[in-house]
């Protein structure tokens, strides 16, 4: 009976613990969506030759900004008045506040020779928190420098790195030939990778960053070659008589799914990057193509024409289990993974135009990103899974172009005569 | 006792205990939402005057009964030689009587006039008070928002941000006090309360040193 009584009065005390006056609690929905104010208030040169280095920074800078579409720069005519400093007051603060940013960058740039040395803080003006980072290299990569201020940048605001150091290779006819090259994000640093005046199709950035995988015809069959980006050579991975295209990288890098003939219909088979262990994945007397992996490597999503039209079904690798995933239309090929795991980009047809659509792993919520502009093929997602780079025939030729992957904001990122196709994004080369 | 009678006493003493808590204390587990949107909080006007006349009579009846008892005690006389001093006696006694019960309905109005002062006094600052937990909302909600081409496809997400606000509106604590789940949406929740500060100054007819608010931020 004692011990019955404890039980009373150990749960009446724990009852007592809410009492109290009833707190105020307040609903706030609806938010609204704007991009991140910042304000860039420059770089002050320390060089004892003073050159245009420090205003070129600032100037890439703010475009690097600007082109990831989550900020907003604060014009400088609505500055209050700055001198190079490292610490801010509060009432300097508040002023910058009412201005309209929400956060300051700035930096000190000093070159010595043939290196550079950048300085830069980064202060949060609602969270008084100030960053600084010091980078150095050689003057001529100072472009290199520049996105990885803005990367940290990115981070401070997002909780995650940009991809502004990020390369994206295509394939080109700018030389008359198709060539594979590469951009950077930000539009600049256009390199030539292959030379070989054949036909070069379909490249895959490998994940590790050290080689591009493409089919080449320089031997007059769809052979699978191996870039290797770190000595710029190339060599013949997988030359099986007929076809070895549409190579896709496993996350870990250790992989790849390509498609091969074999008969009279194209499968997809698996390949370990030393050339070993080659295995037939599909078994169908219908055509299968355009591998790409789920992000934790377990599952293939790609192109089968079974049903009578080409459309998108994803395997478990584990059993084999395939299931469709497209429905619309009677044209979905292309797909792309997202890196976060729960979308597929692909082009689908609708009334005689291509279009890059996103759809759910589960099939719902089929998202049309482009209409009304030209034809559009080839989605790519970037490694943050925040962009969508493709093709498209908007402006005549097709040229790759970014948009946000919500379908906003595009922009037309290569601009050479002849055209550009088959974007593949690299990984990011400034990891977290 | 068995077991099973002793569970069955231990429970029926919880359940016993819960019950009697509530009653007993049943704001416990009130939350006061004020959603500014679609709530509006009602002031309520001070009570016209006519009230005051309704409410006086009832108090009354307690000084007329003493009266009456008064009355019966003075009215027998006892010798009929002295009618015309115990006449002049009577009429005394009745004056202060009447100056009593006099005395008491002023009592009466004075206190009831206090304890109406009261309840308009109190409905006042409640109703400031509630307009005070509008202006917030309207402040917090006028700074609330996400990061564009990042945050549009985060789903249903609510943080609770706990506030302790200074008379002048200065706020002194900022507390997650339920993450959403998503670490950036509760930075920027966050960010939406700091972005705020300092919120207007308490109403003079709030008395409270300091508040203690939460905010719920909603996708």
């Amino acid at each position: 009976m004692k011990r019955t009584f404890l039980a009373f009065i150990l749960t009446s005390m724990l009852l007592l613990p809410n009492l109290g006056v009833a707190r105020v609690y307040i609903d706030i929905g609806s938010p609204t969506f704007r991009p991140f104010p910042i304000a860039i208030t420059g770089f002050k040169d320390l060089s004892p030759v003073s050159g245009d280095i420090a205003k070129s920074i600032h100037a890439i800078l703010l475009n690097d900004l600007t082109i990831s579409g989550l900020f907003e720069i604060v014009e400088q005519e609505d500055f209050p008045q700055w001198q190079f400093k490292q610490r801010l007051s509060d009432e300097e603060c508040q002023e910058w506040l009412e201005s309209g940013a929400e956060a300051l960058a700035w930096g000190t740039v000093l070159q010595e020779g043939s290196r550079i040395n950048v300085h830069f803080w980064f202060l949060d003006l609602i969270e008084r928190n100030l960053t600084t980072g010091r980078y150095s290299g050689e003057v001529g990569r100072f472009r290199e420098i520049v996105h990885r201020i803005g990367n940290e940048i990115i981070r401070q605001v997002t909780g995650q790195k940009g991809v502004l150091d990020t390369q994206i290779a295509y394939v080109s006819k700018y030389t008359g030939n198709k060539e594979i090259h590469s951009i950077n994000f930000d539009g600049h640093n256009a390199v030539q990778i292959t030379s070989n005046r054949s036909i070069n199709l379909s490249p895959a950035w490998s994940p590790d960053n050290r080689i591009i995988a493409y089919t080449c015809f320089r031997r007059r069959n769809p052979d699978l070659y191996f870039a290797d980006l770190s000595n710029k050579t190339h060599r013949l991975f997988l030359g099986a008589a007929g076809l070895n295209a549409a190579p896709a990288w496993s996350p870990d890098s250790k992989r790849l799914a390509l498609m091969m003939r074999r008969g009279g219909s194209s499968e997809i088979f698996l390949i370990n990057r030393d050339g070993s262990n080659l295995a037939q994945l599909t078994h169908t007397s219908y055509n299968e193509a355009s591998p790409t992996w789920s992000p934790d490597g377990r599952r293939l999503a790609f192109v089968s024409d079974r049903t009578g039209s080409p459309q998108i079904y994803v395997m478990d690798l584990a059993s084999k289990r395939t299931v469709r995933l497209t429905y619309n239309g009677s044209y979905n090929a292309s797909p792309d993974w997202s890196p976060r795991g729960d979308r597929i980009a692909y082009c689908g047809r609708l009334e005689r135009r291509f279009d890059i659509f996103t759809i759910k792993i589960d099939g719902s919520e089929n998202l049309m990103l482009t209409s009304e502009a030209g034809g559009n093929e080839d989605p790519v997602w970037s490694p943050d899974g925040r962009y969508i780079v493709f093709s498209s025939t908007r402006s005549g030729n097709p040229h790759l172009f970014i948009m946000n992957a919500n379908g906003t904001n595009p922009r037309r990122l290569t601009r050479n005569e002849g055209g550009e196709t088959q974007p593949s994004w690299s990984p990011r080369t400034d990891s977290e | 006792m068995r077991p099973i009678e002793k569970a069955l006493l231990i429970s029926l003493l919880i359940h016993l205990a819960i019950i009697i808590s509530m009653a007993v204390f049943p704001f416990v587990l009130t939350k006061k939402h004020y959603t500014p949107v679609y709530q509006v909080s009602l002031v309520t006007q001070p009570e016209p005057k006519q009230k005051e006349t309704t409410v006086t009579p009832e108090k009354k009846k307690p000084p007329v009964k003493k009266a009456t008892r008064v009355e019966k005690k003075a009215a027998p006389p006892k010798k009929k030689k002295t009618v015309e001093r115990k006449d002049n006696k009577e009429k005394r006694s009745l004056t202060r009587v009447q100056r009593a019960i006099d005395d008491i309905k002023k009592k009466v109005a004075s206190q009831q006039k206090v304890k109406e002062a009261q309840v308009r006094t109190s409905r006042i600052v409640e109703a400031k008070r509630n307009a005070y937990f509008d202006t917030i909302a309207t402040h917090i909600q006028a700074n609330w928002s996400l990061l564009k081409n990042q945050m549009e496809d985060v789903g249903i997400l609510t943080t609770d941000v706990g506030l302790q606000i200074r008379r002048d509106g200065t706020i002194t604590k900022i507390v997650i006090e339920k993450p959403s789940g998503n670490v950036l949406f509760d930075e920027f929740a966050v960010r939406a309360v700091k972005r705020s500060a300092p919120l207007p100054p308490f109403p003079k007819e709030m008395k409270e040193a300091k508040l203690e608010v939460t905010i719920g931020l909603s996708s």
